[in-house]
């Protein structure tokens, strides 16, 4: 095998061959670190290389698959990891200053479970401070470049996982997403990004503060659909670590696959998030409803009486939880944080007790109202990003230019990139990314399918075969190294 | 809304300029107005969403 060949793997593609012994764990992933090598530099995706631990993890995979205790489709599979995950024995840093130096003592379960499936774990990977943001142009840890076009942002806040797993620097990635952060940068790189159902999978051992508490998630970034069902099998279910995780059983999701989806009802989500997307991205998303359509799905355009008011209901309660992960750090190493930050936790200082109350309430209304939507429609369907991935000097000078027409990149309701995705963190709904096309830059646009609450198989049997209908997933980006 | 960021200026020790007592100023009055919507709604009788049980999320 060639370093190149390691752009067309998946994990579905290449688990029955490591288990068969024909490609080797540690191989694999030595090919995958030289990879990191060449081209790491370039893209800044990894923050930390744990290439020793990597190695050593390989060989144990390659002992115990070759004494014949294969554990399963994981085993021997390289991946990276969010560096707001806790590592043990490996720095931490949740892209702050703060925690520059901070080594954990303790895995977080979303990392012992994958250790347990006898993953291997090659690094640590770039986010925006504290995962605070949509850019993943750190101030600390620098810039995640995109794959697909080096003057762009890979998204974020999990743009390191994103960019690692576009540019085949890894197979799988753990992210987390409390307003857009996995799904992000899965769209701006054009492969699958999960933030499943609240509850699913662990956050324990996920840096507090680097998400509200009710609105984050652990999420999957893979290429494919299918790799993304067969990490949440390994990863998901109850943790008495975490008491905020679900006990509902734990699916074979790889099995969904292939279900026939004929029928189905989609819901195409309508609200204040089509006031900043552009006509291309618009267009693409209609294209991909097409081939849902074509594929058997029925569609209807929908909406809740108070969609509205989604990004005040998130922007409040991100805020004020973010707020008090803070508030000690805020007091003894203010000047450790970057400006923006550091303004943006200061102004959540002030916000009332009742008004997050209130938020809470509108929040059970818009709860309501999605549970209501789902007794007509078993899926939503609406665009992840309403652009594709603006250019780092965009981001900079906080200005996107949209179908010709200046718009501020943020304002009061947040990042204009969190819009399309903020109402599955309100409510906790699952919600996937897939490719569906590319803009008139050659950059990707991904769509997000999303359902009821634990509905991820249903979820995963559409967008697999909307991935089997089309040829987005399949393409790659062009990099120096071919 | 000034007086209120220079009161956390003093209680936590932060050493603010004076432009970035504006610049958090301005935010926190941002918030405000978004934030005021949210009075807007009937609320009586609706429980706030503060019990997180992800089997009765949404």
């Amino acid at each position: 095998m060639k370093m190149q060949d390691l752009e067309n793997l998946t994990i579905a593609g290449v688990a029955p061959e490591v288990q068969s012994r024909k490609i080797s764990p540690v191989e694999l992933t030595r090919l995958f670190l030289a990879r990191i090598v060449r081209l790491n530099p370039v893209l800044n995706a990894y923050v930390t290389i744990t290439a020793e631990n990597a190695l050593a993890q390989a060989q144990r995979a390659e002992d115990e698959i070759a004494q014949g205790n294969y554990r399963g489709a994981l085993h021997g599979i390289p991946f990276s990891i969010k560096d707001n995950i806790a590592t043990h024995g490996v720095r931490t840093t949740a892209g702050s200053k703060v925690l520059d130096n901070w080594v954990p003592d303790f895995d977080a379960t979303v990392v012992t479970k994958l250790k347990e499936s006898g993953a291997i774990i090659l690094g640590k990977t770039n986010l925006h401070e504290w995962a605070l943001g949509g850019t993943t142009i750190n101030p600390f840890y620098g810039t995640t470049r995109n794959p697909w076009d080096l003057n762009r942002i890979a998204g974020g806040s999990s743009g390191g996982s994103g960019a690692a797993v576009a540019a085949s620097l890894c197979l799988g990635s753990i992210g987390t997403d409390s307003a857009q952060s996995v799904r992000n940068p899965a769209s701006m790189c054009g492969i699958a990004g999960l933030k499943p159902t609240y509850g699913r999978i662990s956050q324990y051992g996920t840096v507090p503060g680097t998400g509200a508490y009710s609105c984050n998630h652990t999420g999957i970034l893979a290429k494919t659909v299918a790799d993304t069902a067969i990490i949440l099998s390994a990863v998901a279910g109850h943790d008495p670590k975490d008491r905020l995780s679900a006990r509902q059983p734990v699916g074979k999701y790889a099995e969904s696959l292939g279900k026939n989806v004929k029928g189905l009802k989609v819901g195409i989500l309508r609200g204040y998030f089509e006031e900043v997307m552009a006509t291309e991205v618009r267009q693409v998303f209609y294209d991909a409803l097409a081939v849902l359509k074509k594929l058997g799905l029925e569609t209807e355009e929908v909406t809740i009486p108070h969609m509205d008011l989604i990004p005040a209901v998130k922007v409040c309660t991100s805020r004020v939880e973010n707020a008090s992960a803070h508030d000690h750090n805020l007091r003894t190493r203010a000047r450790d944080y970057s400006p923006q930050t550091l303004y943006a936790y200061l102004s959540a200082l002030l916000v009332p007790a009742s008004t997050y109350v209130m938020a809470q309430r509108v929040r059970r209304i818009i709860c309501d109202e999605f549970r209501a939507l789902l007794e007509r429609v078993q899926l939503f369907a609406i665009p992840t990003v309403g652009f594709p991935a603006p250019t780092i000097e965009e981001c900079n000078s906080g200005w996107l230019n949209i179908d010709g027409k200046k718009v501020r990149r943020q304002d009061a309701r947040s990042g204009a990139d969190s819009f399309c995705a903020i109402p599955f963190n309100v409510t906790g709904l699952p919600s996937l990314n897939v490719c569906c096309g590319f803009s008139s830059a050659a950059t990707p646009i991904g769509m997000q399918i999303a359902s009821g609450p634990f509905q991820e198989e249903l979820i995963f049997s559409v967008a697999h075969a909307y991935e089997q209908a089309t040829d987005w997933h399949k393409r790659r980006p062009v990099l120096e190294i071919n | 809304m000034k007086d209120a960021v220079q009161r956390i200026n003093v209680e936590y020790g932060l050493n603010l300029t004076d432009e970035e007592i504006e610049i958090i100023t301005k935010q926190v009055e941002a918030g405000q107005r978004l934030f005021q919507k949210l009075y807007e709604v009937d609320v009586e009788g609706v429980v706030p969403a503060l019990k997180i049980d992800p089997a009765e999320r949404s």
